[in-house]
Parts: C-alpha cells; structure tokens; sequence
C-alpha cells in the first residue's frame, strides 16, 4: 500500500475516534430521553382540629445593619428554623451581605443575626468581582444538606444578577465556599430568585428564577440534588412578570403566581402547567390587586391555596391573605398581617412555608428595618381566634 | 469551581489578552524570532500579577465571563499566527467558522434573552439534538476537505463530555458573546473589504 494511501487511512481512523469520543458520551447519557419527573407534594396531614395560634414577632427586631429586605426561611431538622435575608447600608451597597438567624420553637425566640456570607467570600471563591449579594432561597438537599441558593452582581444593577449557590452540612451553622450556577448564555446574567424551591419524584428541585435584563419574565429552573442545572424552562414571556411562585396541585399540574410590573394598575399574574413544570399557558391577569410587590404562598393539605400578597393598588403599606379553592382561579382574602392606614410603611417581600408541626410560618420585610415573622396555623385562616 | 475550570477559564483569559496585547504592540511582535517567545511569557506573567485580591486575569473574567471553546480556538489562531506567523485554521475555514458562529448566535442570543415562549439556551441541556447537528456539520466539513474545521467543530462536545466549564449547557462550549460580537465585526469587515476590491 502507498504510503500516501497510509497516511490517509490513518488520519481519517484518527478523526473517526476523535468524532466517537465527541458525540458518544453525550448521546450515551442523554439517550433514551428521560421521561419528566413528577412534581411532589409536602405529606402534611390537616391540622384544622388544632386551636388557632397566631402570633407575630421579629426574626430581626435589631437586625445590626441600617436595611434589610428578602428573607427566606426553612425548617431544620431538630424542628427549628433558620432564616437568610440581606442588609447592609442600602439596597445594591458594597456593604451588603447575606444575614441568618435561628428560631427555637420552644422558646420562640430568634438568635441573634449572624453574617453568613458576602460579596468579599463570594468574590474570593469565584475567582470575579462581586459587587454586591441580594436574594436568597434556602433548599433542603440530601440528608443533612442544606443549599442556599443567593443573587450576586458583578457589572450592573440587578438586572446583572447571577446565582450562586453554597452548601451547608451542619443546618446553617458553617457554609462552604459558593460556586456559580450558569443560566444564561450573555454573560451569565440575568437569574435572581425569590420564592421557595418544588421539589421533584427524582430528589430534583424546580427552582422559580427569574430574568430583568432586556425581558422581564418568569422562568423555572430544573436542579438536580447536588444542585446542578439540569434545565431551564421558561413560564410567562414579555415584560412585565417576574418572582414566581410555583405550587404544584398535584404530580402534574403547577400553578405560577407573578409580581406584575406592567402598566398600574398591576394584579396578581397566573400561569398553569399540566406536564410538571415543563410547559406553562400565557399568563393572566386574577383578581387581585398587585402593587409591583412580591407575593408568597403555599397549597393546604385539603388542595386549597394560600397567598400572601400586598392588596394594594399601589404602595406596600397592607399585607393580605388570600384563599382559593379552586386550584387559584378565584381568591377571597381573608386575614391581613398589617395595615397602616396612612399610606406609611413598607410590608414586602413575603416568604411562606409550613413547618412539620402545622404551623404555618411566614417571613417579611418590615419598613426595610426588620424581619417581621408571624406564626400561624390552618384554625386562624378559617376565622378562629387564638 | 474545580481546578480544570479554573485552568480552562484562566487560559481563555490568558489567550484574550495576549490577543489584545499583541495587537496593541503590533509591529514589536512581530519583530525578531527571540523576542516572540519572551513576549508570551512576559503576558502569562502580566495576567497572573493580583491586583485588589484578584488577578489580572480574573478582573478580565469579571467582564467577560468564560469564553467558549471555539473562541479559544479563534484566538489561539491570532496569537499563534501573530507570534510564529502560523494558522491553526486555513483563512476559508475560519470566514465558515465565524459565518457559522453568527448563524448560532442570531439563533440563541434574542430567544434566550426573551423574545418569544421558546428559550432556545434550554436545548443546551442534554444536547442530544444539538451534539448530533455538530457531529454531522463536522463529518460534511471533513468530506469538504476542511478537516481543520470538521476538527475544530468537535472540540466543544470533547469539552463538553470532560466538563471543562462551569456550565452544564453545550451553547456555552460553542459561542459566547465576545465570539460573537468578534465574528459579526470580522465578517462585516471581509465583506466591506472584498466590496472595496472589487470596485476598484
């Protein structure tokens, strides 16, 4: 054979295991496509019979910085709870960090705030610059893991905003060094979070994201347990909706619940998926009012919905809640957390969950000083007294 | 971050600036054969010097992010071809590379960003689709006789498969926006001086 004829041969069997090695692992691992798992929901039974219990305190009375804002909250596992929020100087400031404290339900007492993480840690581990931290999620990973999922800004406001994530093993006490989650292909921005995480059949995690750069829209983000991106699916397009709060109905059908920063006046935006999370409809306009602010909810045990949200054409100053029993077409509000009848005050940013005990405890931002922090149960929803 | 992302994000930065650099220099690079050479050390060591807990590299990274493969490639080819007159990629393979890297990115870029219901960055994820599309682009290439191109097609799924980048999505192996935004200039720039050419 000549040895042209060799040289051809061998260079082309090169390229063939070199167009092998490409595209065989990725086919190997993505092939049979994996069938979407199915939303889960929390095994909570109706705790109705119980007294109503409704109290309302601080997670931070003096939360050692000038402004605080967007607190999250989750049950540890002694029964406990721990909350994140930021504060610094000022929204969007250099100073700003991620603050946490613990809740000990027999002495319904708070800790004192703790810093927990903050631009200088972040930047450090990531190896960037980072100019300032804003939300932050906490998730509940395998046994003993606790994920917090937080916003950084690099170049920009928050429309720049990228997600980071760290990892606890000790249920908040020490974190480990944050990593960056890649979400977007321009320059990695824009994915901030908000509400509280679905989980998944599978162990994964939907977490609601959201993007403010050129858009302003919902999306949902599909993470594995060890928190990486799986895939993104987008909820509503457009303009004018973000922060969603995604409740699943049953293992397949999920309601979205927007903040609507379209044209005043706003209201509450929806959106439905039937295949768990992986298609959603167009977004439309409820009822209720929205002032631009944040909402917060979660399904009952009995399939009715509850939603946190200013009631409110415009301004934050009374924070409501809402029921509806037909899986979010209609609400009827029924209790309200705060009204300042002069217009004054800022109640924003709620965060809902239920803890195993019943009770429902739900976290906000009160006139950006403190963490208001309200315990209450099924009973007092429906109108009982404590 | 593990240490092959670190050292795949640093070389990305590293190659942009001895880019940048070299063509800032200009003529000095590419003057005699000994100082090509120093030059390519003197910018390593330029782009690891810390300044304010970072290193000049990763303040560059801070604009930039992470570039893709095929950006690694492009600017391996400049540096290679500015400090030992040498091309990785024939001049046709490279206006196709850079024609090609315009088709994506006109394809990602406002879907991703919010135009329409269909996020096209979600088909990134388990690519099968998209790995197959590249696989098939590189065999047509190779029976083109652009074998440097149907190679350098593969190098973003290789990337992929061994997780090189911090992202789990194929796109970002393949472009990014400084790619992008360099391809639309190159391309336009050919064009206008073909257009001049052929005036004349």
């Amino acid at each position: 054979m000549p040895l042209a004829k060799i040289s051809s041969v061998v260079i082309t069997s090169g390229y063939a295991v070199l167009l092998l090695a490409a595209l065989l692992p990725s086919l190997l691992s993505h092939l049979p496509p994996k069938a979407s798992p199915a939303l889960a929901l929390e095994p909570i039974a109706s705790l109705k019979a119980f007294p109503a219990v409704m109290k309302m305190g601080y997670a931070c009375e003096d939360c050692l910085v000038p402004s605080v804002h967007g607190a999250n909250v989750i049950e540890k596992r002694d029964g406990g709870l721990l909350a994140t929020w930021f504060g610094g100087s000022r929204e969007g400031g250099r100073d700003v960090a991620l603050w946490g404290a613990d809740y000990n339900p027999a002495s319904q007492q708070w800790s004192l705030p703790r810093r927990i993480i903050g631009p200088a840690e972040t930047k450090a581990a990531l190896g960037r610059y980072i100019k300032t931290v804003g939300n932050s999620v906490l998730v509940r990973g395998g046994r003993d893991e606790l994920w917090l999922y937080y916003v950084s800004v690099s170049v920009g406001g928050w429309a720049g905003s990228a997600l980071n994530v760290a990892l606890s093993r000790d249920e908040g006490k020490t974190w480990g060094a944050p990593r960056r989650l890649i979400t977007s292909p321009f320059f990695n921005v824009s994915t901030l979070n908000k509400s509280a995480a679905v989980r998944y059949s599978d162990g994964s995690i939907g977490l609601p994201v959201y993007h403010e750069f050129i858009g302003k829209f919902s999306e949902l983000l599909h993470v594995d347990s060890k928190a990486q991106v799986l895939d993104k699916r987008r909820i509503t397009q457009g303009r004018h909706s973000i922060q969603p709060l995604v409740l699943p109905l049953d293992s397949e059908h999920a309601i979205a619940l927007m903040r609507d920063t379209g044209p005043s006046p706003g209201h509450v935006l929806s959106s439905n998926s039937a295949d768990a999370g992986q298609h959603w409809s167009a977004d439309q306009a409820l009822e209720l009012p929205n002032p631009d602010s944040a909402v917060a909810g979660l399904r009952r045990p009995d399939g009715s919905l509850l939603l946190v949200y200013n009631d409110l054409a415009a301004g934050r100053n009374s924070l409501a809640l809402a029921v509806s029993c037909d899986q979010g077409k209609s609400w009827k509000t029924v209790r309200h957390f705060e009204q300042a009848p002069d217009g004054t005050g800022e109640y924003s940013y709620p965060y809902l969950i239920r803890a195993s005990d019943g009770n429902m405890h739900l976290l906000y931002t009160w006139n950006r000083k403190r963490i208001r922090h309200v315990v209450f149960n099924d009973n007092w929803v429906e109108g009982g007294e404590p | 971050m593990n240490s092959m992302e670190y050292l795949f994000s640093l070389a990305g930065q590293l190659l942009l600036a001895g880019v940048l650099i070299t063509l800032l220099l200009g003529k000095f690079v590419q003057a005699p054969e000994k100082l090509r050479a120093g030059v390519a050390v003197l910018l390593v060591v330029l782009m690891l010097i810390p300044v304010n807990g970072l290193s000049v590299a990763q303040w560059l990274r801070s604009v930039t992010g992470d570039l893709s493969v095929l950006m690694l490639v492009v600017l391996s080819n400049i540096l290679v071809q500015r400090l030992f007159a040498f091309k990785l990629l024939d001049d046709s393979s490279r206006l196709l590379l850079l024609l090609g890297i315009i088709l994506a990115g006109t394809l990602l870029y406002p879907f991703a960003l919010g135009l329409g219901a269909v996020d096209s960055y979600h088909f990134g994820y388990a690519p099968v689709a998209m790995s197959v599309m590249l696989a098939l682009l590189s065999i047509v290439c190779w029976y083109a006789g652009k074998r440097d191109l149907a190679v350098v097609l593969l190098l973003p799924l290789l990337a992929f498969n061994l997780q090189l980048l911090e992202t789990s999505n194929l796109w970002d192996y393949v472009l990014d926006p400084v790619l992008f935004v360099y391809a639309l200039i190159q391309t336009v720039s050919y064009w206008w001086k073909n257009r001049l050419i052929k005036g004349a």
